[in-house]
């Protein structure tokens, strides 16, 4: 079976999206499925062989963080190209209602598409705006639609209406798993945070503001700190507090994977805009114990707090209490560190990609091939009229005839109708 | 141009796009009844083959003859169940539910396996069993999307579905049997 895979984010920038998509595009070509990626991005060495550029990306501010998408008529003829010269069995988009390469794949696509919606605000007032009718009529061609959690599809339901199956993100489990700890990482009472510390809804301050009662309970207490950006928060600690966090910068995925496995608690104090919880899966990978803001997308990976402690979201009372607790009850940590482990096992990328190919086996079961769709751009107006008898299978809709009008103007353009988002991701 | 070449042209523009969107609303709804087709025939064939692989697995990997019955009555019923949809539904569910009640717990499922010929068809009925309600989901939301247009009012003024008939959502109690899907899924 040979897939083509869309991710609308920048290839070269790591997204949750982008590196989503690398992870399921080198777990189906472990299960001996021919895979090629289409994304925007750089031209450059490194870049598996597997994977097209479309062109460069664009940044477009949102919500406090920059998406990085790619759109305009030289993209629209790279991704008709693509899907012309492909010749894919199933064609997989990414976040199709973004206003990037996966929206226009759909709308030059024929045949069976699949889609993965990833942030809880994929959609959501996107229905609203003017573009309500491309939104449409670009999901009516979508044959199966995956959700990668339960607020994603919360989120499907409800804005974009019909269902969504449940399909997890994945995390390379083993990876974490193996990962060796390192001593200068561990130690009693020693925390680990990940994430930006310049975003305010990774929520730094929150557990900042928690930090004196934590120390106040636990003298060897001590926070580390790996994630980019710069802040002042931390250096306008007072002395005491100062010396016990320790700012590690951006970290590598082996650094990360390390730091895991080698702290006795790690923090996710995220305020919102988190629709999934990769970074606590990796946690629970390493075997480290989490506490997080009770999110819903924290709730439903924790399985509603069995193999994770919960606190209530942005209080940092209740974050100083659970983790002063956590610390004090070693039995305690390492039964959420085991049933914790054990969740991130169901969610290893092996068993996730396995029901995506499902979903693909069920869409391409007819054997229909993805080919070009021969509108042109968003060409409401440009398709054939014809009364069908009630029983006509078999027949495609590309019966021989007039050949479609062509809209002036609509060379595979964007709408206009909302901004392109950040997708929710705790990368 | 003179006066009424601009009248003309005033008359004949709107009618023009009209036309056309009416021409792009048809092929659309060409479109989504010919998806309604395909994922009700994968649908279909789904079930029909997780029938047959019940009896299949009921007969060959070594069950109870208490659950074997069950099965095979179960999944004979499925077969041969009258094509109204609501009698074949009926049988569709009780399958599920009879699966479930047999593939209860992973200690049997893993016991059943031991055997390979046995162990790959309970991965190839788990498969089908996914498959199915992967199908059903697919297909109902093919229905939805073709009944929003259908509902439109131009629509049905002017039958632009022709006689196809009303789609139909497919209401069947299709959850697999959890203990055998994670055993096919961990031993894959």
């Amino acid at each position: 079976m040979k897939v083509g895979i869309v991710c609308p984010y920048d290839w070269n920038v790591p997204s949750g999206v982008a590196i989503h998509v690398h992870d399921l595009a080198e777990a189906l070509i472990g299960l001996g499925l021919e895979v090629e990626v289409l994304a925007p991005g750089e031209e450059s060495d490194d870049i598996a062989d597997y994977v097209t550029i479309a062109g460069r990306s664009l940044p477009v501010p949102y919500n406090g963080s920059v998406a990085r998408v790619s759109f305009g008529p030289r993209s629209a003829s790279r991704v008709r190209k693509w899907i012309r010269e492909g010749d894919f069995d199933v064609l997989h988009v990414h976040s199709p209602v973004t206003p990037s390469l996966g929206m226009m794949a759909c709308w030059s696509a024929l045949g069976p598409i699949v889609a993965t919606f990833h942030a809880a605000i994929d959609g959501r007032s996107r229905m609203m705006s003017g573009g309500a009718w491309i939104l449409q009529a670009t999901l009516e061609k979508v044959r199966a639609r995956i959700a990668v959690s339960e607020e994603a599809r919360r989120t499907v339901v409800e804005h974009l209406g019909g269902d969504a199956v449940l399909v997890p993100n994945g995390v390379d489990a083993q990876r974490f798993a193996v990962a060796m700890p390192r001593p200068e990482w561990s130690g009693r009472g020693t925390i680990a945070f990940l994430g930006r510390v310049d975003e305010s809804r990774k929520g730094l301050q929150v557990l900042l503001e928690a930090l004196p009662a934590i120390a106040d309970a636990h003298p060897s207490a001590r926070l580390l700190v790996a994630g980019p950006g710069e802040t002042d928060a931390v250096h306008a600690l007072p002395d005491d507090l100062r010396q016990r966090v320790e700012l590690l910068g951006r970290v590598s995925e082996a650094d990360k994977a390390a730091l895991l496995s080698s702290v006795d608690l790690y923090v996710a104090p995220h305020i919102g805009g988190e629709s999934f919880g990769i970074v606590l899966l990796e946690a629970m990978a390493a075997g480290s114990p989490v506490l997080a803001s009770d999110l819903p997308a924290f709730r439903d990976v924790l399985d509603g707090g069995r193999c994770g402690a919960l606190f209530r979201t942005g209080d940092a009372g209740a974050l100083a209490r659970a983790a002063a607790d956590l610390l004090a009850d070693a039995p305690r940590r390492e039964r959420l560190a085991a049933a914790g482990a054990g969740r991130a096992a169901e969610f290893d990328w092996g068993r996730v990609a396995r029901q995506v190919m499902a979903v693909y086996e069920t869409v391409g079961a007819q054997g229909e091939k993805v080919r070009e769709d021969d509108r042109q751009g968003p060409g409401m107006f440009a398709g054939r009229l014809r009364w069908r008898p009630s029983a006509d299978p078999g027949d495609p809709a590309d019966s021989p005839g007039a050949s479609p009008p062509e809209v002036a103007g609509t060379g595979g353009h964007p709408p206009d109708g909302g901004s392109p988002r950040r997708e929710g991701s705790s990368r | 141009m003179s006066g009424w070449e601009w009248v003309l042209l005033l008359l004949v523009l709107p009618l023009l796009f009209l036309a056309l969107y009416i021409r792009g609303l048809a092929a659309r709804l060409d479109r989504l009844h010919l998806r309604v087709e395909a994922s009700e025939a994968v649908l279909d064939a789904r079930l029909e083959r997780r029938a047959a692989l019940t009896k299949e697995v009921a007969l060959e990997v070594g069950l109870d003859p208490a659950s074997a019955v069950l099965l095979l009555d179960a999944a004979s019923a499925a077969q041969h169940s009258e094509r109204s949809a609501e009698a074949r539904a009926i049988a569709e569910s009780d399958l599920s539910a009879a699966l479930r009640a047999v593939f209860a717990d992973d200690e049997s499922v893993t016991d059943l396996a031991d055997d390979p010929e046995s162990r790959a068809s309970l991965t190839d009925l788990a498969e089908v069993c996914v498959g199915a309600a992967l199908a059903r989901r697919f297909a109902n939301d093919a229905v939805r999307a073709a009944i929003a247009v259908r509902r439109r009012g131009i629509v049905r003024a002017l039958h632009l579905a022709g006689h196809a008939d009303w789609p139909q959502n497919r209401d069947l109690d299709d959850a697999p049997p959890e203990a055998l899907s994670r055993f096919a899924l961990d031993s894959a």
